[in-house]
């Protein structure tokens, strides 16, 4: 391995607060000294504090936060003190890291941290190892890795290998990553992976002939690696590739790249240019831009990228790059930061999403546009979002006794799933407010189904009518591991409205986040053995707090 | 009808089938008699001591009473105009959004606006804002709050008490809290300092460092509305101060004698001066010093009142209160000694005994109580007026809504009582004779006042006896009554036997066959009768 050449010239295009920082370099400023009650264990960790309350307001809000729920687990891995070409910006990202896994609905008990000294070949195992010993079928995993990245010619396959730098420098090629996270992710139920680090030494030693502000640096380690694959744009990279590499299937996991792999990503005083925008968007600074009540990963990717792109001049424009399921919504949170994106979201779409659109392949998606006129929640949106949450390996099958529905006649259909469970069938007719829980009802509670055995709905004590307009009706059949509490007390009236024997939930941006959250967690996650951190978990305890869904979306047309 | 009536027709519905169950019932209230009055006002006395002194059955009906007292008292606390509530409210930011962004704003934008209240001689600057947490995104910004805090001497801040469950999952000990100090006058072996305590502490060292620091909590009561504040609490021995009683304690404010405190509230729902935080910034970074000046001397709350922070209480003035002005009450009613204080229960079960008592005397003194009866609705007026007079003129609240309703219990169990007793005796209401009854022959017989009440109420306590005492409506076997003396009647049939008794009844039959018709008034024809057998016996 050699120091790679400079080609790609590059620039950052600083946002006018930091313009003079170009010729005078900033320092960061000195990290304020913590109060010794706050460095120690201080009963927050603890949970069961829901009853507590206060006047007042925090400085720093708990909206954009998810559930925190013993099966969520976080790796934490930042490198800030390399040998050399050191990140100290990656002393922030570690902060960032652990606060987007708490944001993601990981306790502060399951968030394992491993920086500096740590962070070697055998460490990363050695984390990964112990980590696959507490996590549990079904369980949710994020890895968050901080630092340099390398890219270096592999003589063997012939071709440039992406690679993560370890504190002393030695590489861990993205494949092999994998290779660590594939027991944990082949079992999760959902996988995060998030990658500040970059690939290409081109921009970044271009940057450097420029002397750029001290602020500034490449998270990229020309020492790791070699000259000829500065500039390779390698398809083979992991931040592309699908979930097979990891034992799952593309819908379960999702890789978020700080940059393409031909790109540097840089580290600033504020952190990873990635992760500091990341954390920015997903506490209130992402636009909800198909209007479901949720941000779904595709929407933070574009969110980052649009503040990227505002702060960063072209040639020097790292792009946050998206592999796997890009629906994926890590926190269904009823927060004012989603419901501020809601309201300053963008109009909505000419053409709502179609049902079961894929997964994001590798891409950005465009950055939002800056409309501020409040707008309508798109309930197939919300309908697509709770979907894309499912395990794509549990297969569901709803199969309607006809594609057309006339106007007047009922509704016939045949539910099958590969697994017993729970079904729930939710409604979203040809006029964009009418978005119901059909089953189970007031009538039919009785909504257990056994693996590989049909189920016909609806049942003969109920009956579901088609009345119009014509037009193209949705239903989403979830089959459920455990059941899940669409109770009066999880959906009060200010959500959903009795519409007969069925539930009519309301079009605005917190119903649907609290049916969002109602749908994608288990009822028991109210009980204490699956909140409380002191609990044993074992299989049995896994499997009853279970949140893993299979699904299936069908639309059917209403004609006259 | 009255809902005493409506209450008898069920009886009156199951005595008409079943005249035995009928007489039965009677004659065992003849033998209960006045020791009922007495006996059931002895029930209550327990009940609403039981209920006063510490084991309340329905809290609810105190919990609406106070808080109508709060909101009609004629003249309200006024609230004090040197507490000021500096307000991030919805306009705030609206106008900061522009350069701030959501909040919540970086906290330099905090520390400029407070130094400049400080300097413009505010008496205290309190946070109900928490800073639990180190904002990582803005460094520059943590780093300017801090070296504000480092230079103030009138800021306070919050902390929050957690779940008291969580003390054993804490590593922070009681004696680490600076702003914590020992009980006065507690022995040193009581004194557990390796005590811990779970709670949330602000971020910052030079918080910590100064001290200025105490708890936010609110504990509401069971229907979730705050009246109370607990100005602190003691754990280990060490006294852990609520943060208006930090104030009270550095800035020399009497200090409340009680941990638990019930809220003297100001009138309306925004009973403060209030100014827009936006405005201060503007302020602040114009110079515009007399903006400052204004606030010298002052006490400046800062918190927020818009909608989607979410701080908002039930109080007994409003659902839906700003915690911003909650606290400010109490730093208001700290300040200036003015919680409420609340009659002691031992004083308000003897105000309970002595009506009781009272209501049992007329119910035994038959003629006052049907007087009394009519204007009983009196009673609770009285008492509320009473109570609405406490707390307009004094912090004492005299709240008399449970008294009230133990007497109105009272007294509606004595009528009851006292209705089927006249009924039995009478021979009306559920204890009206059958159809079958009523058939036969009317006969009436006067009995001279010279008979005792005990003697004519045995003759009809006996098994079997059809004879019933004659009441004009309205008054009872009193004195105005008996002095005419006693007139019996009695519908006779032909198996009808006579009772056993010691005093001679001389029946007469009154004629009633062409008068039964839909007219016939049984007591015109008792009345017609008894005054012809009186004038015909004297």
């Amino acid at each position: 391995m050699s120091t790679c050449g400079c080609v790609i010239r590059a620039t950052l295009l600083l946002a006018a607060g930091a313009a003079t920082a170009q010729q005078q370099p900033q320092a960061t400023p000195p990290a304020v000294k913590q109060s010794p009650l706050s460095q120690v264990r201080n009963g927050r960790e603890a949970g069961n504090n829901a009853q507590i309350l206060t006047t007042g307001i925090r400085s720093i809000p708990d909206a954009g936060y998810a559930q925190a729920l013993p099966s969520n687990h976080a790796l934490i891995i930042t490198v800030s003190e390399y040998q050399k070409s050191p990140l100290p910006g990656v002393l922030t990202d570690r902060k960032l890291g652990i606060e987007l896994a708490k944001r993601f609905g990981v306790p502060p008990q399951n968030i394992v941290e491993l920086s500096e000294q740590q962070v070697t070949r055998e460490g990363l195992k050695q984390a990964f190892a112990n980590m696959n010993q507490v996590m549990m079928p079904g369980d949710k995993l994020y890895v968050y890795f901080s630092g340099h990245g390398a890219r270096y010619f592999n003589k063997t396959t012939g071709q440039c290998t992406e690679s993560l730098v370890m504190q002393d420098m030695r590489v861990v090629t993205n494949a092999e990553f994998a290779n660590m996270i594939k027991p944990l992710s082949a079992k999760a139920d959902k996988t995060v992976v998030m990658l500040d680090s970059c690939h290409s030494g081109g921009v970044a030693l271009a940057a450097g002939s420029r002397s750029l502000a001290a602020s500034y640096r490449p998270k990229f380690s020309p020492e790791a690696s070699s000259p000829q694959c500065s500039l390779a744009v390698n398809l083979g990279s992991f931040s592309l590739a699908r979930g097979i590499d990891f034992h799952t299937t593309d819908h379960n996991m999702v890789i978020l790249a700080a940059a393409r792999n031909n790109e540097v990503a840089w580290d600033t005083s504020k952190g990873g240019a990635m992760t500091y925008n990341f954390e920015q968007c997903l506490a209130g600074g992402a636009a909800d831009a198909d209007h479901s009540g949720a941000l779904s990963m595709q929407e933070l990717a574009a969110c980052v990228q649009a503040r990227l792109d505002k702060t960063q001049e072209d040639a020097a424009r790292q792009h946050a790059t998206l592999a796997g399921n890009g629906a994926l919504v890590p926190s269904f949170s009823e927060g004012p930061s989603n419901s501020a994106s809601a309201a300053n979201a963008p109009a909505a779409p000419a053409n709502p999403p179609s049902p079961g659109s894929p997964p994001a392949a590798a891409s950005s998606a465009p950055p939002p546009a800056a409309v501020a006129a409040p707008v309508a929640i798109d309930t197939l949106a919300t309908l697509n979002d709770i979907f894309n949450q499912r395990d794509d390996r549990w297969q569901v099958d709803a199969t309607l006794a006809s594609p057309s529905l006339k106007i007047g006649s009922n509704l016939s259909m045949s539910v099958h799933s590969a697994r017993e469970g729970f079904v729930y069938l939710f409604y979203r007719g040809s006029q964009p407010d009418s978005l119901y829980l059909l089953f189970p009802n007031s009538l039919d509670s009785s909504n257990a189904i056994k693996a590989n055995q049909s189920l016909k709905l609806p049942r003969q004590d109920w009956s579901v009518t088609a009345l119009g307009p014509k037009g193209t009706d949705y239903l989403m059949v979830m089959v459920t591991d455990t059941p899940r509490d669409f109770s009066a007390l999880a959906l009060p009236a200010e959500y959903v409205s009795q519409a007969g024997a069925f539930e009519k939930i309301r079009p605005t941006a917190q119903a649907v986040a609290r049916i969002g959250q109602a749908a994608t967690l288990s009822a028991a996650v109210a009980k204490k053995e699956c909140q409380s951190a002191d609990a044993k978990r074992d299989l049995g305890v896994a499997r009853h707090c279970s949140n893993v869904f299979g699904a299936t979306l069908v639309s059917l047309q209403e004609t006259d | 009808m009255g809902i005493t009536d409506w209450l008898l027709k069920p009886l009156g519905w199951l005595f008409a089938r079943r005249p035995d169950w009928r007489d039965s019932f009677g004659r065992l209230l003849l033998w209960i008699g006045r020791s009922y009055y007495w006996g059931l006002a002895v029930v209550f006395a327990l009940v609403g001591g039981w209920n006063l002194l510490g084991h309340p059955f329905d809290n609810q009906l105190a919990h609406d009473s106070f808080d109508l007292l709060m909101r009609q008292r004629p003249i309200a606390y006024p609230a004090d105009p040197d507490v000021i509530v500096l307000d991030i409210d919805e306009a705030s930011l609206a106008a900061m959004g522009s350069q701030y962004g959501r909040w919540p704003w970086p906290r330099e934008v905090l520390g400029q606006v407070a130094a400049k209240m400080e300097a413009g001689g505010a008496r205290a600057i309190i946070f109900d804002i928490l800073f639990s947490d180190e904002d990582v995104a803005n460094p520059a910004s943590e780093a300017s709050f801090d070296k504000y805090v480092l230079s103030s001497g009138k800021s306070f801040f919050p902390a929050v008490r957690l779940n008291p469950a969580n003390d054993g999952a804490s590593q922070v000990t009681v004696a680490m809290l600076k702003f914590a100090q020992p009980e006065a006058g507690l022995p040193a072996s009581h004194v557990n300092a390796p005590r811990t305590v779970a709670l949330i502490p602000p971020y910052f060292k030079s918080i910590y460092d100064g001290a200025r620091v105490g708890t936010n909590n609110i504990y509401p009561d069971t229907d979730n509305v705050v009246r109370w504040y607990d100005s602190y609490e003691t754990v280990g021995g060490y006294r852990i101060p609520s943060l208006p009683y930090r104030v009270a304690q550095v800035l020399g404010w009497p200090l409340p004698a009680r941990a638990h405190n019930l809220i003297n509230w100001p009138k309306g729902t925004t009973p403060y001066r209030t100014l827009g935080f936006a405005r201060a910034l503007e302020a602040a970074r114009g110079s515009d010093d007399a903006f400052f000046a204004q606030l010298s001397g002052k006490v400046i709350v800062i918190g927020s009142t818009a909608p989607d922070l979410n701080d908002f209480k039930a109080t007994p003035m409003d659902s839906r209160y700003a915690g911003i002005n909650v606290l400010a009450a109490v730093v208001d009613n700290i300040k200036n000694n003015r919680f409420l204080r609340p009659l002691s229960p031992g004083w308000i079960w003897g105000l309970e005994l002595l009506m009781l008592a009272a209501s049992a005397q007329l119910f035994t003194r038959t003629n006052q109580a049907l007087t009394v009866a009519k204007y009983f609705f009196i009673v609770p007026a009285v008492l509320l007026a009473i109570s609405l007079l406490s707390v307009s003129i004094s912090d004492l609240l005299v709240d008399l809504s449970v008294p009230a309703a133990v007497v109105l219990g009272y007294f509606t169990f004595a009528k009851l009582f006292d209705t089927n007793v006249r009924g039995f005796i009478s021979g009306t209401g559920p204890f009206t004779a059958t159809a079958q009854e009523s058939s036969g022959n009317l006969q009436v017989a006067c009995l001279p006042a010279s008979v005792t009440r005990a003697q004519v109420l045995e003759l009809l306590a006996q098994r079997g006896s059809p004879v019933k005492l004659w009441e004009p409506e309205s008054v009872g076997l009193g004195k105005r009554w008996v002095a005419q003396g006693w007139v019996l009647w009695r519908w006779v049939s032909p198996s009808c036997a006579t009772p056993q008794t010691s005093l001679a009844i001389t029946w007469l039959d009154v004629p009633t066959t062409e008068a039964q018709g839909p007219a016939f008034s049984l007591a015109t024809a008792i009345a017609g009768a008894a005054t012809g057998a009186t004038r015909e016996k004297s």
